[in-house]
């Protein structure tokens, strides 16, 4: 068995990296960069770097200023989260078990090496995550409960979320969004961000669609309005000039987190918009008169037939989009705006006496965070393509 | 036998534009319960367009339609229970690529009709079944052949038991090979007493299954009768040339 597995290793390694003198040059090149590169980072990572800058400032890092006996709150929403992210991992039984080893693998690892046991209370609440995953894995199969009703749980679950999350941020006094910050604000902008951003933008795909001569113009405005300035222009908007455009008593009442928020998610639907409807355009004309002729109405055969088409032909655009919004979080920093997050954290670091000149391993963590949740959420869209049984022959 | 079954389709001198052009310049045309109607012409003739104004995919602009007695016009509030109610069947299929084929049949009679998942389904399996191709329903759409996704669009349109079917050149997107195939099922379907109007030039099928022939052409309908009448003795010239054409 091994020997043929063996032999077949061989055969692929021959095939594809060394089939001709030119593949064979261009194979040992990149070997060479590979390894160059990986040696490097390695050496850097293990023998050179000084971590401390982080393990001082991880805090600062992940959640900013917020209040410190205030955690339990951002503790309980991660909970609920990796419960609900067991739960539906379990129901949905397609994500191998060997790429959840290995992250949570690399999730200890990562912890073990930024965080020498000098902080036992995070490591445990940490290790408690992975528990609550654990958890809700099993709960799924504890309770015996026809399959279409986890179906609704797993559904219920995920869309309660945002709200329970805010709501455990508020409840009970709650911390002022002033207060949020580090990679906890990118997540929470970047996710509520997405969510309206994308129903937002599912509607103006639909008004502009529309044959009502105002909506399709008003929509058709708005988009091409929000496209003609980048996001950083808008950020300033939301922040210097809405108050000027404000009835003095609401001017300062609008949280400017929420402003931002605003702001985010009408960028990206005008964008998001543009993406569905190409998938719009994509769908063909014999759909509608298929269902018409069946006797749908206008409401049945858009959210039936033709938008789960449409969004299904551009979900690669649209998970671009969700990426571009969340490293676009980071503009807050150069918005200026009093928020801390990731970056502005990083920044914030650096600029500590003991640790300036740390470029290097704060941008290197700061980068690994991001690329965690921009990795998960382009792996997220595979999966869910091929769940869908996206059909290359369509 | 026919002659005293009630009138189901009652279409008076029926016109429709598009823009300066005239597709259908008139068309008037009795279908009663339980017939089997081939409509014939040329390419271009309006013989599409004309079907499409029975469940009002194409509004007419002129004359008179009515169907299982409502007459089909502008304040017309439930187009929707009309359309349920009259099955179509397209060239191109228009199967929904995005549901299995089980779930192609059971959408409309649950969406549309009110049924649970259940009984949409109980209905659809059945029909299945009756196309030839209860093994498919898991499948995708795409994964079927031209054959077998014809199959599952009739399927689809009988799910809302339908008291009419429209077919607009059911098999002319097909390999030949497949055509008896979905051919047997019309027959099948004509059989058992379903009122059918068939645009189509397949004329074995046509001979073997029709009551009545209509010939169009130009936007007018030139000739109409029974199937002997127009093999053997059709009367206007245009008939004799297309039918000549195409035998
Ligand atoms: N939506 C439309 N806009 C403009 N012209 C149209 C439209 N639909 C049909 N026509 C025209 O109306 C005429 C009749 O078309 P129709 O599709 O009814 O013909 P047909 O008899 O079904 O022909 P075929 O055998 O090619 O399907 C054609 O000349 C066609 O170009
Ligand atoms: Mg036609």
């Amino acid at each position: 068995m091994i020997s043929a597995n063996l032999f077949h290793t061989f055969k692929w390694i021959k095939i594809n990296l060394f089939s001709s003198k030119l593949n064979t040059i261009l194979t040992l090149i990149s070997l060479l960069f590979i390894f160059y590169f990986l040696t490097t980072l390695l050496s850097f990572v293990f023998f050179s770097a000084e971590w401390k800058v982080i393990d001082t400032n991880l805090r600062l890092l992940l959640i900013g200023p917020f209040p410190e006996n205030e955690e339990w709150r951002i503790w309980a929403s991660v909970y609920w989260i990796t419960a609900l992210s067991g739960f539906s991992f379990a129901h949905y039984g397609s994500i191998s078990r060997k790429i959840l080893l290995y992250s949570f693998l690399s999730i200890f690892l990562l912890m073990l090496l930024i965080e020498p046991m000098s902080n036992v209370n995070l490591f445990i609440l940490s290790i408690l995550s992975i528990i609550f995953f654990i958890v809700g894995y099993l709960f799924h199969s504890i309770i015996k409960i026809k399959s279409i009703y986890k179906n609704k749980m797993v559904l219920i679950g995920w869309a309660i979320t945002l709200p329970l999350v805010v709501l455990f941020l508020k409840i009970f006094g709650g911390v002022e969004t002033t207060k949020w910050g580090g990679y906890f604000l990118n997540i929470m902008l970047a996710w509520t961000g997405i969510i309206f951003g994308f129903i937002f933008g599912l509607l103006l795909a639909i008004g502009r669609a529309s044959s009502l001569v105002v909506i399709k113009y008003s929509c058709t405005v708005y988009i091409e309005v929000i496209r003609a300035a980048p996001l950083v222009a808008w950020l300033f908007f939301a922040y210097l000039v809405i108050p000027d455009l404000l009835p003095d008593i609401f001017a300062n009442k609008v949280d400017i987190a929420l402003r931002v928020v605003i702001v985010l998610s009408g960028f990206t639907a005008a964008y998001i918009a543009e993406i569905i409807r190409g998938g719009l355009q994509s769908v063909h004309f014999g759909q509608i008169e298929a269902a018409k002729a069946l006797g749908m109405n206008a409401y049945q055969s858009t959210s039936l037939i033709i938008l789960p088409q449409a969004i299904r032909a551009v979900i690669p655009a649209l998970v671009s989009q969700f990426i571009a919004l969340w490293k676009d979080t980071t503009l807050l920093l150069a918005a200026g705006l009093a928020f801390r997050e990731l970056l502005g954290s990083g920044k914030a670091a650096l600029s500590q006496l003991e640790f300036i000149g740390k470029y290097s391993e704060v941008y290197l963590f700061v980068a690994l965070l991001f690329w965690i949740v921009s990795f998960s959420m382009s792996r997220f869209s595979l999966n869910f393509e091929k769940k869908l049984g996206l059909n290359k022959g369509d | 036998m026919t002659q005293e079954k009630k009138v189901i389709i009652h279409a008076k001198n029926v016109k429709k534009h598009f823009g300066d052009f005239e597709a259908l310049k008139g068309i008037s045309m009795d279908v009663r319960e339980g017939e089997v109607v081939v409509i014939l012409g040329p390419s271009g003739s309006g013989k599409s367009t004309f079907i499409r104004t029975i469940n009002q995919l194409e509004k007419h602009d002129a004359g008179l339609i009515v169907v299982d007695g409502t007459e089909l016009n502008d304040d017309i509030k439930n187009l929707e229970t009309i359309r349920s109610n009259v099955g179509m069947v397209f060239q191109q299929f228009n199967l929904f690529p995005h549901l299995s084929v089980l779930k192609n049949i059971a959408l409309a009679p649950q969406k549309v009709r009110g049924l649970s998942v259940d009984d949409a389904e109980a209905i659809a399996r059945p029909l299945l079944e009756r196309v030839g191709i209860p093994e498919q329903a898991d499948k995708f759409p795409t994964q079927l052949s031209g054959g077998q996704q014809q199959r599952v669009a009739i399927a689809r349109a009988l799910a809302m038991q339908p008291k009419i079917m429209l077919f607009d050149e059911p098999t002319s997107a097909l390999d030949p090979e497949m055509i008896k195939e979905v051919l047997d099922v019309m027959k099948e379907l004509a059989a058992s007493g379903m009122t059918m109007i068939v645009v189509t030039h397949e004329m074995g099928f046509a001979r073997e299954a029709a009551d009545k022939f209509y010939f169009f052409d130009e936007g007018l309908l030139v000739e109409e009768g029974t199937p002997d009448h127009f093999f053997t003795s059709p009367k206007e010239d245009r008939t004799k040339l297309f039918l000549s054409q195409i035998l």
